[in-house]
């Protein structure tokens, strides 16, 4: 599955932020500050896909935004490689990589503008991209529509006329029109019906492999992106507290948010006995994290260390990377790659 | 297809023909109420907004052949005044509701769209605008810038506009925060692009809804500022000052409350009639421009 580890990189985030302000008041004074992204770093080799895997407001969608400069990020840096040289993704540079990087929404029913025809929805990133003849750009949303498992009767039908799986295959279709090279997926697939989860998932997966597309797949849990990454990035609270080959995560997690994670996914054999690792309460709030490593308040293994020294993001010789004080000490419960559906 | 619609619908479809009987005689106004040939004789380019005068005499004059309404104190035809004055009530409504419309959709979008700190200040400067009693408003307005139709609408311009920004930001707001909007940003769309092809198809009708039910309500103001002696100079073909005419010979004549009826029921029928054509459109709009039920 890791076929893509020695290729080159396509991506290289450095220690991004994204930081919004809580504001108060007739003045709107700010009085603190939502970390929703916290420093994260990571790379993506071209032709791989990395899932972003963490809970519901842990700042995935703040990190597919940023990186598509939909939201200015507070700090860091994001590089891209384009066509051999890299170039900074910041407001500036982002015009002309519109057509390079793309993005699949979350919500089919919120990303389809409900008073646009497909074949409009579809082309208006090539119109905004500069194809301008207008049969030149249907022309591309025929074949677009074939390519997502439509058909060119769709072009002139309006979004309300669409089920859920058909909607996000329209989505798709948008993202690949201007023949991106990277596209972040933000859960494509969480809002689907499980019966047509399957199937966009293996749309995505034939149509990476037609293009040769990059991923960034975001979900929140693991058993989604297992089947379509190469590596897996688990974040919490913002930042990244393990990284590493699917194998690596899933057979040897190292940190007990990620085991949490895998004893969550649904084991398709009913003779296993559930180990669910029960999260005790919620997600800490973002603006106000908690001190030392943030998972302490949830995890297990905590220490009185855990609770006043923050631990670093560390990468062994595999490239297997976590942040935790007794990653090297404790030997958590993976799953067997295979194993879960 | 929205016409279709509003002909299937009873209720639309009576404030449908209303409306067009209005806009019929609105149009032939210069064929149904012509200006008498003495009046013509005496001045080729006599203004036909000016109710022809028959006579001085202050007691209104029963409905006759000549003059099916009758005439008002001052002797001026009724039946000519409420013809020309269904043009004056369709200039008035349209021009205030088009300009206060258009201002207050440009800046409440574009204020809503922009958001944050801009926003704010922007909504307290409607705030302080909204904070106006529009009355007392339209009387220093016109106080300052002298009697007349074309000032008055100013006024109600400047006081309309805000209803239709905070409509408008409303529902900005919420639908700036769909995916679509991302989605087009993603796209490479520029931002007033967005705001016209995305933003406003989702937002507006409400807008427009809101407008449709206001005509008949501006029409009244402005008859009242009319009747205020604020508006139309006299003379002028308005219902509002048709009904001011009207105003010492509402109570009739001793022991005769009715003697005067038709000073006031003409005037006013128009105005009831005008406003409720528009209203019925107005709700039937409202079902019609929901996306859902569209085919
Ligand atoms: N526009 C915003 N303003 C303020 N806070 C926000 C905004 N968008 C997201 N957040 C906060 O940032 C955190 C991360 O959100 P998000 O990136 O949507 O998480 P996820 O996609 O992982 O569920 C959450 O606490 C959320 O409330
Ligand atoms: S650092 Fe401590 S609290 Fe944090 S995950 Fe590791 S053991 Fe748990
Ligand atoms: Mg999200």
């Amino acid at each position: 599955m890791a076929v893509a580890k020695k290729g080159e990189l396509l991506l290289d985030v450095r220690d991004l932020k994204k930081y919004y302000p809580i504001t108060k008041g007739l003045f709107r004074k700010t009085v603190g500050w939502v970390k929703a992204v916290d420093g994260v770093s990571l790379q993506v080799r071209k032709g791989e896909t990395l899932g972003v895997v963490g809970e519901s407001g842990c700042g995935k969608t703040t990190f597919g935004l940023s990186l598509m400069q939909l939201i200015e990020p507070t700090d860091g840096k994001i590089l891209y490689n384009h066509k051999g040289n890299w170039v900074e993704v910041n407001a500036k540079t982002i015009k002309g990589l519109r057509s390079e990087i793309q993005m699949i929404f979350q919500d089919p029913y919120s990303s389809l503008n409900p008073r646009m025809r497909v074949r409009d929805i579809i082309a208006e990133p090539l119109a905004a991209n500069g194809v301008t003849n207008r049969t030149e750009r249907y022309d591309r949303v025929e074949s677009l529509l074939k390519a997502v498992g439509l058909g060119s009767h769709h072009m002139k039908r309006y979004p309300h006329e669409f089920s859920g799986g058909q909607r996000q295959r329209i989505g798709i279709a948008r993202a690949l029109s201007v023949n991106p090279s990277l596209i972040v997926c933000d859960e494509p697939v969480s809002a689907l019906d499980v019966s047509v989860q399957a199937q966009v998932l293996n749309l995505l997966k034939d149509l990476q492999k037609e293009f040769g597309l990059t991923y960034v797949f975001v979900a929140h849990d693991l058993s989604v992106v297992q089947h379509i990454s190469d590596r897996i990035a688990v974040m919490y609270l913002g930042r990244v507290v393990e990284m590493g080959d699917v194998e690596q995560i899933y057979n040897a997690p190292k940190h007990p948010y990620t085991e949490a994670l895998l004893s969550a996914i649904p084991s398709p054999n009913p003779d296993v006995k559930d180990n669910k690792i029960i999260l005790t309460g919620d997600v800490p709030s973002p603006a106000n994290p908690p001190q030392g490593c943030a998972f302490h308040p949830r995890c297990p293994y905590a220490t009185e260390r855990c609770r006043t020294e923050r631990p670093e993001l560390v990468a062994d010789e595999n490239g297997h990377s976590v942040a935790c004080h007794r990653a090297e000490e404790l030997m958590l419960k993976g799953v067997d790659v295979g194993e879960t559906a | 297809m929205v016409l279709k619609k509003l002909i299937r619908n009873p209720i639309s479809l009576i404030g449908l023909i209303i409306l067009l009987g209005f806009i019929l005689v609105a149009i032939l106004a210069p064929v149904i109420a012509p200006l008498p040939e003495d009046v013509l004789a005496r001045n080729p380019n006599a203004d036909p907004y000016r109710i022809p005068r028959y006579g001085f005499a202050s007691t209104p004059t029963p409905p006759s052949k000549e003059h099916p309404m009758g005439l008002t104190e001052g002797q001026l035809d009724i039946f000519y005044g409420i013809v020309w004055g269904t043009r004056t009530a369709f200039k008035v409504g349209l021009t205030v509701i088009s300009i206060s419309c258009l201002i207050g959709i440009i800046i409440g979008s574009v204020s809503a769209y922009i958001g944050g700190k801009f926003d704010e200040i922007v909504m307290r400067f409607v705030d302080i605008f909204m904070s106006f009693p529009f009355l007392i408003a339209a009387i220093v307005i016109t106080t300052i810038l002298g009697r007349g139709l074309e000032n008055v609408m100013l006024a109600m311009i400047l006081f309309r506009w805000t209803g239709y920004a905070r409509l408008i930001r409303g529902n900005v707001l919420q639908v700036k925060q769909d995916e679509y909007v991302m989605a087009a940003r993603a796209a490479g769309v520029s931002h007033i692009v967005i705001l016209i092809r995305h933003i406003l198809p989702n937002t507006i009708f409400p807008v427009i809804i809101q407008a449709s039910m206001n005509m008949g309500s501006i029409v009244v103001t402005a008859a009242s500022l009319s009747f205020l002696g604020l508006g139309a100079p006299e003379g002028y073909a308005d219902w509002g000052q048709m009904i001011s005419y009207a105003r010492n010979w509402i109570l009739g004549a001793p022991g005769n409350p009715l003697a005067y009826w038709y000073t006031v029921v003409y005037p006013g029928l128009a105005i009831i009639l005008f406003v409720l054509s528009w209203n019925l459109i107005g709700d039937a709009f409202r079902d019609i421009m929901d996306p859902k039920l569209q085919g």
